[in-house]
């Protein structure tokens, strides 16, 4: 070959090398990239773990600035004892820190009463709950300033860690120092300073640092001091230093399914069926312009949505509530009766049925609107007195400006284009001859769609459901501004809720770094992450292998 | 006999009772939808319409629209503009775009040509994708513990320990902000280019390989020029994504009324550590936090439409540039 | 007899868990068109594509065997493929010019190679088109983009392409199968042509076409070479019935 120029050897060298550094460059990149997406969210599970570690008490053999320490004997510890106020309490009892509750040693165990103040019944005191020690004479208890935790002594020198709330022993350990002649707690309870018969000392570091969480305050209903019966509450923080923080993720939990679960039933009929029409019976046309229409819903930040849902949208609710039901529930029953009389009417008239046209349906559908809503107005008056708040109010059910009717409609309206979309193209992917053959074989266009698209396309409407499902449980500004955010364990369609995700935006920036509240939290947002991560994965499968069925026709 | 053959159908008048029931739907969708915009757009506009009728009612109209974007909040946020929401709004979505782009498009690029392509690689691409459904406010908390507490505490304590306790980066700002943003659309932006680099047709690659070409040389100068378009769609849907959001910023940086600009002329001109106004948040606070009584109903509309406009403009952008590119190729797919 | 060009020993390629190439044996003169027969998936794109290696990149592509060009096994460590991809041009099926304009579709090739020079640019695409017989068509619209080109255009702009980094060996993928009958005819002629200075391997289904410019002709069948040899004794006097059948269309 005669070339006109030279094909330099190095230069062939230099770009097999620069192709060697720009591929090992670009795997190393990503795979970091990768690799700290995956580490992100085991951190955040990471931060969870100090939840779980057990507690301990330390011997602290070095040196402590004393004088930096206040610290209170056990006759220090309060003015008055329990059995003072208390006669039918034995000598032995204690307060816990806050003068709230009382723990007793009794022949059976230890005890804890609570101080009901709020009522004056005839027993003041409620049986909270009990504690097994092996030894119960001659105990000598502690409480811990600054907590719900208190420690026992017996003779035998075994010291014992409990926790009043969780009703927890944290941790025991053998005293260094028997007899004691004193125990003595640090103001901040978090050190202990023993004192034996012959005037030698030893310290003991308490450490536990989250001794108020357990998983089971999480999720069960749990006696609190200042409550008559046991209960799901969220209460983190209050007023006073003598606040007993309750952790129970129940409130929330159901918060965030109650509003999923209304927007769905409110979008999922919605969003279907208008999936449903748009992919089986508009022309290619108009499906073009219909279908990025109805998805730009999906482009309304949702504290838009959430402002007009809390400021305009619920006021108007709880002003023209029957209406709003009404049309909500009648609509649908209406259509179907008007459709069959305007069938018959221009059967009798054109001698044929109607073609289906978008314009016609609007103006049938308008007209629907407008008597349902004046029928909702009819059915108020005649049946509930002319205010159906009221008369809700009067039947024994709250009803809150805020309340799961205003979330159901505007979470509703956000997830349904993404139910929309996904459901459009499950069915759009089912191959055309499928549908071609059942019509072949008599079915009408109707029952072509039901008994042959749908069930072929079920899985991809089922995912598409799930997505939905878990965009509307991480949702949070239109929880934020329309739910009222009070943590209430209720499925009433008018009564507010707060949900995992609001309350994640209200209370994470204010809860202190390292603090049992703000581990709860972090956990609170690991399970709301492992929810719709394990949601969404499941409808990708779902979708993944649907599409992989029919990518051979 | 014959009465008998006239075959009845009794389904077909449900049925279409059924096929105007879903056309309804569909249409009820699509009512909704336009309800809201006209909504906002009216309540919008009106703000800025002058109350009085004088001569040069157009002219004042678009001063009051330029007013309210170029000047600041006055009163408590409930008069004036929204000139610094707009600016950080603006600020930390460009910023963001500098830490996402990159990092998606390179990962994509792994994921989609280099990467071995098997059950492991499939699991971490439906991973990724799926980033994109987690919850917003859950990259919140992450921003708040990763990137404030424990990235911006030890920037602290590495380079600014003159100034401790008084945190200098381990607190929410504008940074920390932009990072939470870029981690919570890198999905956004993954999924787009991996679209776009698998819309390339194979022919492009082989006959650019059977031509001598090394791997690298293939993707530089055939696959990521003709992968640009889909790129730019992912990144503009990343911006119109974090330009709505609101959730997580409230955690780790955005507030309600910040003294100064992210960005002014003093060194070095970037301040990374202020905290920054956020159109979002502006109407959030506006709307939520007010004091009773006071009616911000107006200025909360207007800030939405600003909002609502910016989102929607970009969200019409990335569909039309989908579109072309669908176009582009679409010729190609069908000579194949 | 002509000088051996391409070697083909006991090449066997497995895709997954399928065979597509098995235990072929061939050996490939210089110079001379060889065409490859044979129906849709007996691994007539694969062998080519082993060729010049394209085959490298695909996920769970097994290869056993040895090819040698030139008496050079390609399969061996730390050979430069794409130095081989230089040397072994191939056109595809369906003509895939870059989304350029003409003559950087042409000069692709070069700039890789790292020719920056202009006027050797020039020269070697005017030459390479007037090879490909494109220039006379093409050369007042050399910035237009290669895509509005009509499909046999684009074919031939492809051929061009491959011909400008100076291949020996030139591959050709059913090179006419999405052409009109004029432009294969043209394609056709450009084979003759150029099989003075290059090695032609083709590919086709066209018997006529195969009967037409080839001057030895392999038949594969299920990955197997059936049959090879001088294209008019194939074609005339078949040995095996598969062969005779597939060549009159008796192919089941």
């Amino acid at each position: 070959m005669n070339q006109g120029y030279a094909i330099s050897p190095s230069y062939q060298r230099y770009r097999r090398i620069k192709d060697l550094l720009f591929r090992q460059f670009i795997r190393l990149a990503a795979v970091s990239v990768l690799l700290a997406l995956v580490s992100l969210f085991v951190f955040l599970f990471w931060e969870t773990l100090p939840l779980f570690r057990s507690a301990k008490l330390v011997d602290q053999t070095s040196e402590i600035q004393v004088q930096d320490i206040t610290l209170l004997s056990e006759a220090e510890q309060t003015t008055l004892s329990p059995h003072q106020a208390y006669p039918q309490i034995s000598a032995g009892s204690i307060w816990l820190h806050g003068d709230r509750s009382i723990i007793e040693p009794t022949p059976t165990g230890l005890i804890q009463w609570l101080v009901d103040s709020s009522h004056q019944t005839e027993s003041p005191l409620i049986l909270a709950r009990s504690f097994n020690h092996a030894r119960l004479d001659e105990l000598r208890l502690v409480a811990i300033p600054g907590s719900k935790g208190f420690i026992s002594f017996d003779p035998n020198g075994l010291i014992t860690l409990y926790h009043a709330t969780t009703g927890r022993i944290l941790a025991r350990t053998q005293s260094p120092i028997n007899p004691l002649h004193a125990v003595e707690v640090s103001s901040l309870g978090d050190l202990l300073k023993l004192t034996g018969e012959s005037g030698q000392t030893q310290w003991l570091q308490i450490n536990a640092p989250h001794a108020e969480f357990s998983w089971s305050t999480l999720w069960r209903p749990w006696l609190y001091e200042g409550h008559q019966q046991a209960d799901f509450i969220w209460q983190t923080t209050a007023n006073t230093d003598r606040f007993e923080p309750k952790f129970s993720f129940v409130p929330l939990s159901i918060g965030t399914f109650k509003a999923a679960f209304y927007a769905l039933v409110f979008a999922i009929p919605l969003a279907i069926l208008a999936a449903i029409y748009t992919a089986c019976f508009l022309p290619e046309s108009t499906r073009a312009w219909i279908k990025p229409a109805v998805e730009l819903a999906e482009a309304f930040p949702t504290v838009v949505l959430g402002f007009i849902a809390g400021m305009l949208l619920a006021p108007l609710i709880e002003l023209h509530l029957a209406r709003v039901l009404s049309l909500l529930m009648l609509t649908p029953l209406l259509l179907m009766l008007f459709y069959t009389l305007f069938h018959r009417f221009f059967i009798h008239l054109k001698g044929r049925p109607p073609t289906p046209s978008l314009l016609l349906m609007l103006m049938l559908l308008l007209v629907t609107l407008l008597i349902s809503g004046g029928l909702g107005q009819q059915i108020e008056a005649l049946f509930f007195q002319g205010d159906l708040v009221e008369w809700l109010n009067q039947q024994g059910i709250d009803y809150r400006q805020r309340n799961g009717l205003v979330i159901g409609l505007v979470m509703g309206f956000a997830i349904m284009p993404v139910i929309f979309s996904l459901a459009e193209d499950a069915l759009i992917s089912v191959p055309e001859s499928l549908r071609q053959g059942a019509m072949a074989l008599g079915a009408s266009p109707w029952q072509a769609v039901v008994k042959v698209m749908l069930p072929t396309a079920a899985a991809g409407i089922f995912a598409a459901i799930m997505i939905g499902f878990g965009r509307a449980l991480g949702e949070t500004m239109i929880l934020l501004m329309a739910s009222g955010n009070s943590p209430v364990s209720d499925f009433s369609l008018f009564e507010g809720m707060r949900s995992l995700a609001a309350n994640l935006a209200i209370e994470a920036p204010e809860a202190m770094q390292g603090s049992t509240h703000y581990r709860v939290l972090i956990l609170s947002a690991t399970l709301l992450f492992m929810l719709t991560f394990l949601m969404n994965t499941l409808a990708a499968l779902v979708r993944e292998n649907l599409y992989r069925r029919y990518r051979r026709y | 006999m014959l009465k008998n053959l006239v075959v009845k159908k009794p389904q077909t008048t449900q049925d279409q009772r059924w096929l105007w029931l879903s056309g309804s739907m569909l249409l009820i969708c699509l009512l909704l939808v336009a309800a809201l915009l006209f909504l906002i757009g009216v309540k919008g506009l009106s703000y800025f319409w002058p109350s009085d009728h004088t001569e040069g009612v157009w002219k004042s109209f678009f001063q009051n629209i330029g007013f309210f974007l170029t000047q600041a909040p006055m009163d408590h946020n409930q008069s004036g503009g929204i000139f610094p929401a707009l600016f950080g709004t603006v600020t930390m979505v460009l910023l963001m775009t500098l830490f996402v782009t990159p990092i998606g498009v390179l990962s994509a690029v792994y994921l989609s040509e280099f990467a071995t392509q098997n059950s492991f690689t499939r699991l971490l691409r439906i991973a990724i994708y799926n980033l994109a459904g987690v919850p917003s406010i859950v990259f919140g908390v992450f921003g708040l513990i990763f990137f404030v507490y424990i990235l911006g505490g030890s920037i602290d304590q590495l380079f600014f320990s003159d100034n401790l306790p008084t945190p200098t980066y381990g607190t929410p700002g504008l940074i920390w902000v932009s990072l939470t943003l870029a981690l919570l659309t890198l999905p956004v932006v993954i999924v787009a280019t991996e679209e776009g680099l698998s819309r390339i047709p194979e022919n492009y690659r082989s006959g650019c390989l059977a031509l001598g070409a090394t791997q690298s040389e293939m993707l530089w100068k055939v696959v990521l020029p003709l992968t640009t378009p889909a790129m730019l769609t992912g990144v503009i849907l990343a911006i119109a994504r974090a330009a709505g959001e609101v959730a997580p910023l409230m955690l780790v940086g955005v507030v309600r009324s910040a003294p100064e600009l992210p960005i002014d002329s003093t060194f070095p001109f970037l301040h990374l550590d202020r905290n920054v106004m956020h159109l979002g948040y502006h109407i959030f606070d506006l709307g939520m936090q007010s004091p009773v009584g006071s009616d911000v109903m107006p200025i909360v509309f207007a800030a939405s439409l600003v909002l609502i406009t910016l989102v929607l403009m970009l969200n019409l952008t990335a569909i039309i540039i989908r579109q072309g590119l669908r176009r582009r190729f679409h010729q190609y797919s069908q000579q194949q | 007899m002509t000088p051996l060009k391409i070697e083909i020993e006991n090449l066997s390629l497995k895709f997954a868990d399928r065979q597509v190439l098995n235990q072929i044996n061939l050996n490939i003169p210089a110079n001379q068109v060889t065409a490859f027969i044979g129906a849709s998936g007996c691994g007539k794109s694969t062998l080519l594509k082993c060729i010049n290696r394209l085959n490298d990149l695909k996920p769970q592509c097994n290869i056993e065997g040895a090819i040698r060009i030139d008496h050079e096994d390609i399969y061996q460590k730390n050979y430069d493929v794409t130095e081989l991809r230089r040397k072994v041009g191939m056109v595809f099926q369906v003509p895939n010019p870059f989304p350029t304009s003409i003559y950087e579709n042409v000069v692709f090739g070069l700039k890789l190679l790292g020719v920056r020079k202009r006027h050797h640019l020039h020269e070697a695409a005017e030459k390479s088109l007037r090879q490909a017989a494109l220039w006379d068509e093409v050369k007042d619209q050399l910035n237009q983009n290669a895509l509005q080109l009509s499909g046999g255009q684009q074919q031939r702009l492809v051929i061009a392409r491959a011909l400008a980094v100076e291949p020996n060996i030139l591959m050709l993928d059913e090179p006419a199968s999405a052409l009109d009958p004029i432009s294969t005819l043209k394609i056709e002629e450009l084979i003759t042509e150029l099989k003075q200075t290059y090695t032609i391997l083709l590919v086709t289904h066209n018997m006529h076409q195969a009967a037409r410019v080839s001057d030895f002709t392999a038949f594969l069948d299920q990955g197997r070479i059936m049959e090879t040899g001088h294209t008019r004794d194939i074609f005339t006097n078949p040995r095996h019935k598969a062969t005779e059948d597939y060549i009159t269309g008796r192919y089941a």
